[in-house]
């Protein structure tokens, strides 16, 4: 399958020049007398042709486009048995005669093939054999009984004659001329019957081309009555040009349908490109391909080879082996979803292809999207985060100064602004000073502490000394390994802090009697890695601690994983990129 | 002088306790919290509460609804907040829910021991009380009526903002009371506001018209 092409301007007006010289020149004796029908003929031929190539190029159509080319080549050689005397040599009359009518069968044959190129039935397929065995076989058996003069050729002209036996030729003639009308009487039939079977959205395609050919069936026909009866030249002559004309219509049906067929392929992808959902995705598709049980299968893992669920998350057993179904592709080819088909339904391959192709497009990029939006949302609430984590912080450090050396420093004033009263009276100051000099001493203590939860001291000595100092003050024992690499300050202060914090969350929560902490840098990244032996079990929910480390890590596109199976200890890591 | 200390830092309240001690000033009840002074409050009353505007529980302004409380219950003991903010707001929420008998200090004032004592009295003696840190940074702020006033004129404005009476000023400037008052009218006409006797409305008044943007 593939979506349509235009057939080539240079095949069509090549192809239509040539039909329309061919046509003209095998006219060359009768444009004197037969002007207009001649033009009509001509018009027949070059259409029949254009329309035959315009369908080589349709998708699907395949030799329905031979098919239309014959019919118009029969056409064409219908009329030889008109040339004079003169050109009614070689092979030319027995061709004339044996092919003429078979431009009913190649013509019934691609309309009834059209727009689906698939004769489904097993009659269509016998009775198409039998009209053309029945033709060129009942025509050439009335040529062995006969000579070339009996049918407008001439004397020289080659002709497979057994025996001239004119009275058996004349019976086999008609018996041969009756087939012919009945099996042009069948084909209306049989194309009416088509139409009845043709799912409702294709049948406003088919219908043009059927309606045509329904026409040039009664008319060819009506012509063979007058042939069979002998009813004389002049009905003979005007059912032909009526026939004729008829035929005329074919081509254009043709044409107007592949054209209707390319509209509604653009129309099936528009849709489809148009929807807000995957519940109205799967709602035009059965609008468009005319199937209320249709069903858009998600995979739920990354291929077609898992479980499949509908687009509202239904469960969907035995999708992957449904009989009819179309695999939606994104762009790299790989398959997105099944469009699954009811197997009873006949469909118009062109129009699954269509709305298979857009859809997978369409879905491809509603994941793209989803998968944007999703990060971006998560890019924004940990940024958030990130901000009511520093705003918080601020409140903590400026509740921390103000209850703690701030008050300090005050009762410091306190004890000082009463040591100068005391001095003042000649009393005693050293208790008073004395007040003041411990409450200094404790803010200055406090002031230390604070500083080192904004910018600890120690890592100005890099983080080796900075965790050092760190694990002195811990209960639990640490084996500390810090890789003697330097790192951006950022990197630095971050591995710092989730050290803290692991350390932190050990010493509450982990029960470890071992902690190993190693640092290092390897092809461009920083790693942490903080391993306990405790009960394990740690969670990043969101609010605690390591939930806040997650988004102080990934804030510098880093990342934090933390392995805690219950009972087997806890491994903190932290990778960050350094530039 | 009998006062009561409601303050939740124990290092600043012993050092103001020990402070206040030695300026003959009777510390006859000691508090961590609100609830915990009313308590003690209810036993015993004294002169002047000194009260903390930060308080366990919310840690915000406390202190303020405590004072609120304290005035509606006990009429006549003097309230002096003490703030580690020095925040006009806050000077005048208290103003405008204890129109009497009542300053606003910022803690810093313990610098001064004689100034701090000298609070205390004038809130004990039916005053009105304003930091000077809260006024003179008002005062810094480029306003053109203040630029017409004489540089005596502002001295006294400030006063007023301060709390101090008119002979409070007087004393202060070595001026008669008369010719206090006669600055005081001027400058009230100068500002556009209307003089009252009443010391705490005249402190509002001068506070939020500072503070009014112009």
């Amino acid at each position: 399958m593939r979506l349509p092409t235009s057939a080539p301007t240079g095949a069509l007006v090549g192809s239509s020049s040539a039909a329309a010289l061919f046509a003209a020149v095998s006219w060359a004796p009768m444009w004197g007398e037969q002007f207009i029908f001649g033009l009509i003929y001509t018009l027949v031929v070059t259409t029949f042709t254009a329309s035959g190539v315009f369908l080589l190029y349709a998708p699907g159509a395949g030799r329905s486009g031979w098919g239309m080319i014959a019919a118009a080549a029969c056409y064409a050689v219908s009329y030889w048995w008109q040339w004079p005397q003169s050109w009614q040599v070689g092979p030319a009359p027995l061709i004339a005669y044996v092919f003429g009518y078979c431009w009913f069968v190649f013509g019934g044959v691609t309309l009834l093939r059209y727009p689906e190129p698939v004769l489904a039935r097993t009659a269509e397929r016998l009775y198409f054999l039998a009209a053309a065995l029945w033709i060129i076989g009942g025509k050439l058996l009335v040529a062995t009984l006969s000579r070339p003069e009996d049918h407008h050729g001439s004397p020289r002209a080659w002709w497979p004659t057994l025996a001239d036996a004119p009275g058996v030729e004349h019976a086999v003639s008609k018996t041969v001329q009756a087939g012919i009308l009945v099996l042009g009487l069948v084909l209306p039939v049989l194309l009416l019957l088509k139409i009845r079977r043709t799912p409702r959205a294709e049948r406003k395609d088919a219908m043009p081309a059927t309606a045509a050919a329904v026409a040039v069936a009664v008319f060819g026909s009506a012509y063979m009555v007058t042939v069979v009866l002998d009813t004389g030249p002049q009905v003979a002559d005007a059912l032909r040009t009526t026939t004729g004309l008829v035929a005329l219509v074919a081509p254009a049906a043709i044409v107007v349908g592949l054209a209707q067929r390319r509209l509604e392929q653009a129309t099936v992808a528009m849709r489809v490109l148009d929807c807000t959902s995957l519940s109205r995705v799967q709602a035009v598709l059965r609008e468009e391909l005319g199937d209320p049980d249709l069903v858009l299968a998600i995979p739920t893992e990354g291929d077609l080879r898992g479980r499949f669920v509908t687009f509202d998350g239904h469960d969907l057993p035995g999708a992957g082996e449904h009989p009819e179904k179309e695999p939606l592709r994104g762009r790299d080819g790989r398959p997105l979803a099944l469009l699954l088909l009811s197997p009873a339904r006949r469909y118009r391959p062109d129009l699954v292809y269509a709305a298979a192709v857009t859809a997978g497009i369409k879905l491809e990029n509603d994941l793209l999207h989803d998968d944007l939006a999703r990060q971006l949302a998560e890019v924004q609430a940990s940024r958030r985060r990130i901000t009511e984590a520093g705003l918080a912080e601020r409140r903590r450090i400026e509740r921390d100064l103000h209850d703690g050396a701030q008050q300090l420093l005050l009762a410091a004033v306190s004890s000082l602004s009463r040591a100068r009263l005391r001095m003042r009276r000649g009393d005693d100051a050293s208790e008073a000073v004395e007040s003041a000099r411990e409450a200094v001493n404790i803010a200055l203590e406090e002031l230390r502490a604070i500083a080192r939860g904004i910018h600890p001291a120690a890592l100005n000595n890099g983080l080796a000394a900075a965790l050092e100092s760190v694990v002195e003050r811990l209960d639990v024992p640490v084996t500390l390994h810090v890789a003697d690499e330097p790192l951006s300050p950022m990197a630095t202060s971050t591995l710092y802090f989730v050290t803290c914090e692991a350390l932190a969350n050990v010493v509450r929560h982990a029960r470890a009697t071992r902690v190993t902490v190693s640092v290092g840098v390897e092809r461009g990244t920083a790693t942490a890695t903080i391993r306990d032996d405790g009960r394990g079990g740690a969670l990043a929910l969101p609010g605690t601690g390591l939930a806040g480390l997650q988004d102080r890590v990934r804030a510098i596109r880093g990342e934090l994983t933390i392995s805690s199976p219950p009972g087997r200890g806890t491994t903190i890591t932290a990778r960050i990129p350094c530039e | 002088m009998r006062v009561a200390l409601a303050e939740d830092s124990d290092f600043f309240r012993q050092a103001l306790a020990a402070l206040l001690r030695e300026l003959d000033v009777e510390v006859v009840h000691q508090a961590g919290d609100a609830e915990t002074l009313m308590t003690q409050l209810a036993g015993d009353l004294p002169d002047v509460v000194l009260l903390d505007i930060r308080l366990p529980p919310t840690q915000t302004d406390e202190g303020l609804r405590a004072a609120h409380r304290i005035r509606a219950r006990y009429p006549d003991v003097g309230i002096l907040i003490l703030s580690a903010y020095d925040e006009t707001v806050y000077a005048e929420l208290l103003l405008e829910s204890v129109t009497s008998r009542v300053g606003y200090l910022v803690k810093d004032r313990v610098d001064n021991a004689e100034g701090l004592h000298e609070s205390i009295q004038r809130v004990a003696a039916g005053d009105t009380v304003i930091d000077q840190t809260i006024v003179e940074r008002l005062m810094g702020r480029v306003r053109p009526e203040l630029a017409q006033l004489t540089d005596q004129q502002r001295r006294v404005l400030g006063y007023m903002a301060e709390g101090l009476s008119n002979r409070g000023i007087a004393q202060r400037l070595h001026l008669q009371t008369k010719t206090v008052e006669k600055y005081c009218g001027d400058i009230f006409t100068r500002l556009g506001l209307h003089d009252t006797d009443e010391n705490n409305r005249r402190v509002l008044a001068i506070l939020k018209w500072l503070r009014a943007e112009r």
